[in-house]
């Protein structure tokens, strides 16, 4: 009985901690949030992004831009430009990486459930996949009429061991994401100039490094 | 001889002291040394050919796989599954039947791994960072810095001030890729699960306690699963409980085995008495079998005692075959007093079988001493067992039967005491033997010793689909193993380091699907200084990345040191305690002064690429429990028919020596007419010359061989009475195991029921003689 007791206090405090935040538990599959929706255009895109890396504990940061594709069918792209380059592929079940001139990994990882898992939360966020991300997050949404923001609660336990949580923002069109990990570091992503279109096999063409 | 001739061998006081002695130290012993009655299914398997250290290396491990067990809940909902497998989990959780059950196992637990690699980072580098540090370190230290911000690390930025190269990402992906490989199950909402083919699966992982894999328990905790896994599956319509384990298939067989004993032995008493009562018409004969029995299943049983500290449950069942042996000597006396003149004391009744009682007596010790040379365990207790029971049975007969055995005790009106037609047969032995060698020698082609080990036991349908549901689940069908030696944990594990590079090439050509191995995750002390002499060459660039990266001065030090110093290895210890979890499995520590590690292989398709490796190397066994037991056993059943062969000359030679040369060469074609009867028959009917016919083998030479000492000893009918008698009582206690659907059993009931039959006819083949 006193351990239901200190459950539910937990509960409310922690539904205490979101209202203060203004954010309200949301389904997002009841349609009261297509307006998010609508700023997901869906299919294949391309845009800017600048990448702010914090480390906890410290004030440091590391900042970085370059592109960034996402390929339906395929998986997210990030070509790092500055200040060092990089490329960085995060598919279903394979992630490719190529650092500056180097050698490009390609990592098999079909047999890695942990990164699976990880793939596909990416790809349902990208995707804006509602049904598929309010199977897999808890989803709260902030709103002041025009801009939103929604965050997201991992309910697998392979991804909470080290994301937190993720918030998503935007107002039209989605414009950046924040990943919050366990051990307290950061990684915001701030996308500009994203538009709506196939990709050409040039860019696909990274799949297959 | 010469007591026995003439009636001196009186005295039962020495053979009731002896009991008395026998079972007193019995008793002591087992107040002293409890006995354990072993059940498992891969104890009834001889050990293999190698050093006692290794031998007890195996045994270990082979013990820890006795007692691990794995559930698998199955179904297409996820969520249905996962809470069948809660419940499943909560109604065995507190049961004493487990020493360890998980439902939830933090398999992979990316907090704890995270602070395991940052904190040995530089002991950790595997050989293609390490190649890449060496050939250019500069382009090293600027790729790091590519890593730091790029879109996305795997390892966390929040050490950079210890690990400014970002060397942990390299270590992370590493340990992500070989711990992925391990398994296809993930945590998933609180349970270990995976989906395979549209079919979701959660996985129990639990270790069973000693106490309830015993048979003997009244509460056995495969019972125990198998009950509470019917009821979740009646809860919910869909769902699958399926089982995966040595314990379950040693239950399994075990149970199966001793219910299966009890009804045959049972069925067959019944019978041998019935028989009794109509052909003798009274039960005094049953009396004399009852003391006869007891008196030997006790003194087998305190030897048994005396001389082991494991009993396997197969050796008790073996006993049951004491009822044959011990009914034998109690007709012998009976019919020979129902033949003499009703006033003959009991000392003149022995007088005249003495002699035969002895030389059988003799004959069949002679083959159970065959069974006591062999490395087999369970083989050696069956020996003791018949050896003792044997003995026992022979000196009641001798001692105290002279002091029971009355003529009044007889009806004269039964089969037994009435006198018999006379009715000699040619000498039809030499006709019998011609034919068994023609017989023989038309099989010879198909002849040879073949164990095959896999197919002596037949899982029930249940099992078999619990292993095929397991299988899938796992992602994999048939593990073999290596169990490697070293005189230190370090050394045990700088040559499992070897072993496992030689495995990387097969898995390189497909030979393999992987392995599980204690250096994936401790690399032994050579490979870590390596790393730490790698990670060296990125000290001059150390400065300057820490200057980008802004990281403090004070840092830097410390950095220099973790890599030059010589600092701690990383041990065991140090390993997250998922990892521990799956590495103490496989570790074996110190056995016999050895430290032993295992290296648990999948999918192997080329065995003896991987036996060349092993054999290659110091101190490491490659174990495929199934062809390695097929060939040991093939061993044994060759060392087993050279030294029956020696018993079979020493049988000859005293056959000689008490019935002259013509008569004593004569009847030893009875033996021989035995073995290559029996022998022709059974491949005939497409059975191989396999390690439990050789026991079955063994046996009808020493109990056929009775029946030609009885009949030889010539009282006439009376010896031809109880040669008939025995012989039914012996095709029903063992020829009734040939009805046993455990295999081994089946194989040995079958080799006596025919053999016997052949000594049978061999004996009335020979009734001129």
């Amino acid at each position: 009985m006193r351990k239901i007791a200190v459950l539910i206090i937990i509960l409310i405090a922690a539904c205490s901690v979101w209202a203060a935040d203004g954010y309200t538990e949301a389904d997002l599959t009841s349609g009261d949030w297509s307006f998010i929706s609508g700023a997901f255009e869906g299919g294949s895109f391309a845009g800017s992004f600048r990448q702010i890396k914090s480390v906890a504990g410290s004030t440091r940061s590391f900042i970085s831009t370059g592109r960034i594709q996402i390929a339906s069918g395929y998986g997210i792209v990030w070509y790092t430009e500055k200040p060092y380059a990089s490329i960085l592929a995060v598919g279903r079940d394979v992630l490719i990486q190529k650092i500056r001139n180097g050698q490009p990994t390609h990592l098999d990882m079909a047999q890695n459930p942990v990164y699976t898992q990880i793939a596909t939360t990416l790809e349902c966020v990208f995707s804006a996949d509602f049904t598929v991300m309010s199977d897999t997050f808890r989803t709260y949404v902030s709103t002041d009429g025009t801009s939103w923001n929604l965050k997201l609660i991992p309910k697998n336990k392979a991804v909470s061991s080290f994301m937190e949580s993720m918030v998503l923002s935007g107002s039209d069109t989605f414009e950046s994401l924040t990943l919050y990990e366990t051990t307290g570091d950061t990684i915001t992503y701030e996308f500009s100039d994203m538009e709506n279109r196939e990709l050409t096999d040039e860019e696909l063409a990274v799949w297959s490094l | 001889m010469k007591n026995l001739r003439s009636g001196r061998f009186e005295s039962p006081l020495a053979f009731m002291l002896l009991l008395v002695l026998l079972f007193a130290t019995a008793v002591v012993m087992l107040l002293v040394r409890p006995v354990h009655l072993s059940t498992s299914f891969t104890s009834m398997i001889p050990q293999l050919d190698m050093s006692d250290d290794m031998a007890s290396a195996v045994n270990e491990f082979t013990e820890r796989q006795n007692s691990s067990v794995n559930l698998f809940v199955s179904g297409t909902d996820f969520n249905t599954v996962r809470s069948a497998a809660i419940s499943l989990y909560g109604r065995l959780e507190d049961s004493s039947a487990f020493d360890d059950l998980s439902l939830d196992s933090s398999a992979i637990d990316a907090g704890q791994l995270f602070t395991s690699v940052s904190d040995n980072v530089y002991n950790l580098l595997d050989s293609r960072t390490r190649d890449r540090i060496v050939s250019d370190p500069a382009e090293f230290a600027d790729d790091s810095l590519a890593s730091i911000f790029s879109a996305f690390t795997v390892s966390s930025l929040s050490n950079l001030d210890n690990d400014p190269f970002l060397l942990s990402e390299t270590v992370w992906m590493d340990l992500l890729s070989k711990v992925g490989s391990l398994t296809t199950f993930s945590p998933e909402d609180g349970v270990l699960a995976a989906e395979v083919d549209g079919t979701w699966y959660v996985m129990i992982q639990g270790t069973l306690s000693e106490e309830s894999r015993s048979l003997t328990s009244g509460d056995s905790g495969v019972q125990r699963i198998f009950d509470v896994g019917e009821k979740v599956e009646s809860e919910y319509p869909g769902i699958e409980v399926s089982f995966s384990g040595l314990a379950f298939h040693s239950y399994e067989s075990a149970t199966g085995a001793q219910r299966e004993m009890t009804v045959i032995s049972i069925v067959s008493v019944v019978l041998i008495l019935l028989m009794f009562f109509i052909l003798c018409r009274n039960f005094h004969i049953l009396w004399l079998f009852l003391l006869s029995l007891s008196i030997s299943v006790g003194s087998a049983a305190a030897a048994l005692v005396l001389f082991f500290r494991d009993i396997h449950v197969l050796s008790m069942i073996f006993g049951t075959s004491l009822i044959g042996t011990c009914i034998d000597y109690s007709i012998h006396s009976y019919i020979c007093a129902a033949q003499s003149n009703p006033d003959d004391s009991g000392f003149n009744i022995r007088k005249k079988i003495g002699r035969s009682l002895t030389l059988s007596f003799i004959s069949t010790e002679l083959c159970y001493l065959v069974l006591l040379f062999s490395s087999y365990g369970i083989l050696r207790q069956m020996a003791v067992i018949s050896l003792v029971g044997l003995l026992s049975s022979y000196l009641t007969a001798m001692t105290l039967y002279p002091r029971i055995i009355t003529g009044r005790m007889i009806n004269r009106q039964s089969f037994a005491a009435r006198p018999s037609r006379t009715r000699r047969l040619p000498f039809l032995l030499p006709w019998l033997a011609a034919a068994t060698t023609i017989l023989v020698l038309v099989q010879i082609p198909r002849m040879g010793i073949a164990n095959d080990i896999s197919s002596l036991y037949t899982p029930s349908e249940r099992m078999l689909r619990s292993e095929t549901v397991a299988a899938k689940a796992m992602g994999y069908q048939d593990t073999t193993y290596a169990v490697i030696g070293g005189t230190t944990q370090n050394d045990a594990l700088e040559r499992e380091y070897l072993f496992c590079s030689r495995l990387d090439e097969l898995e390189a050509e497909g030979l393999l699907e992987g392995y599980v191995a204690t250096v994936m995750f401790v690399p032994p002390q050579s490979q870590q200084k390596l790393s730490r002499n790698a990670a060296a060459n990125l000290l001059p660039y150390l400065d300057d990345q820490c200057d980008i990266l802004g990281i403090d001065e004070s840092y830097r030090k410390s950095i220099v040191e973790k890599i030059t110093g010589d600092g701690s290895w990383f041990t065991m210890d140090e390993l997250p305690e998922s990892l521990r979890a799956m590495t103490d499995s496989i570790s074996l520590g110190e056995i016999g002064g050895k430290y032993y590690e295992v290296v648990i292989i999948r999918n192997a398709s080329d065995n003896s690429r991987i036996s060349e490796i092993a054999a290659g190397m110091d101190d490491v066994q490659y174990i495929m429990t199934a062809k390695d037991t097929s060939a040991q056993l093939d061993n044994l059943t060759a060392m087993m028919l050279r030294l029956f062969g020696i018993a079979f000359g020493v049988i000859v030679i005293v056959m000689v020596a008490v019935f002259g040369w013509r008569k004593g060469l004569r009847m030893s074609l009875a033996p021989y007419t035995i073995l290559t009867g029996t022998i022709g028959t059974l491949v005939l009917c497409g059975l191989s010359l396999d390690f439990f016919m050789t026991v079955g083998l063994v046996l009808i030479v020493g109990l056929g061989l009775d029946y030609m000492v009885f009949a030889s000893s010539g009282r006439g009918d009376s010896s031809g009475k109880a040669v008939m008698l025995s012989f039914v009582t012996t095709e029903l206690s063992f020829g009734s195991l040939a009805f046993s659907s455990f295999r081994p059993v089946h194989i040995f009931g079958l080799t006596v029921f025919v053999g016997i039959l052949i000594a049978y006819a061999c004996t009335i083949g020979a009734s001129r003689e």
